[in-house]
């Protein structure tokens, strides 16, 4: 039992901590924004949420490859990932699908363009 | 050879090899939000089998391979974006409706597949998480 606390500090250590990361959608041709969630800005994949500048609720998961990147000259490996791009697709109201492509630093700091189904774009700062 | 020892080797080969299992996305169709169903039967390989059912019901079948991602990005939309960190491929699927599908999909190196994208013959776009 003296074990427990230790073992549980030691868990959430090794699992590391989910952070978020907040940002904006920018309607396109209106002046007016929604936001937008990652759930897990460090993770490779995750899940995303966002309400529109109209109010209209979205979620869905987002997916990354490396883009700029550190090879291990050993292995010829990549050793880091400098950035990512990525795509997100989220489900809004019925029938209504927002989609995503950006570009992220290691941080989970980025950018990107998005366009739905009824002909909408909007600009992506994270 | 002791069969306990045996069984733990044979599991173990399994967690440190990896799962061979096949690997699903919704394909949402950006023209009328529809969503359609991608499975791709051996994801880390470079080339393999996918199928697929489009909202219509019409079950839909092919192939992928690995190319060029400079050539992925050629067939792709702007936001749709391909690196020269990641690996791209491209299939083709035939749906019994008669719809072709052509595909373009990211992945890392020797993992499954991240993200990708599809339009058929009449001009409608896919696009897909995995």
């Amino acid at each position: 039992m003296k074990y427990l606390i230790p073992l549980l500090a030691l868990g959430a250590l090794s699992s590391g901590c989910a952070s978020a990361r907040e940002g904006y959608l920018y309607d396109s041709k209106a002046p007016r924004k929604g936001s937008v969630v990652f759930e897990d800005a460090a993770a490779k994949r995750g899940h995303v949420v966002a309400v529109l500048a109209d109010g209209e609720r979205c979620a869905g998961s987002f997916n990354t490859v490396p883009a700029i990147v550190q090879m291990d000259e050993e292995t010829g490996q990549i050793a880091r990932e400098e950035s990512q791009t990525g795509l997100a697709i989220l489900e809004c109201a019925p029938k209504h699908i927002v989609r995503c492509g950006f570009q992220r630093d290691h941080a989970g700091a980025g950018y990107g363009h998005c366009s739905d189904n009824n002909g909408r774009n909007f600009d992506l700062y994270f | 050879m002791n069969p306990k020892i045996l069984y733990l080797a044979l599991i173990g080969s399994v967690l440190l090899g990896g799962c061979a299992c096949a690997q699903q996305a919704k394909l949402y169709n950006m023209k009328d939000g529809s969503a359609s169903m991608l499975v791709v039967d051996t994801p880390g390989a470079s080339a393999g089998a996918v199928s697929g059912k489009l909202a219509s019901g019409a079950e839909c079948h092919g192939s992928f391979s690995t190319i060029d991602s400079v050539n992925a990005q050629k067939l792709s939309s702007a936001e749709v974006m391909f690196t020269e960190g990641a690996v791209a491929s491209v299939a083709v699927l035939s749906c019994e409706s008669g719809t072709v599908l052509r595909c373009t999909m990211a992945r890392r190196g020797g993992e499954s597949f991240s993200y990708g994208e599809c339009h058929d013959q009449g001009g409608a776009e896919y696009s897909m998480v995995f």
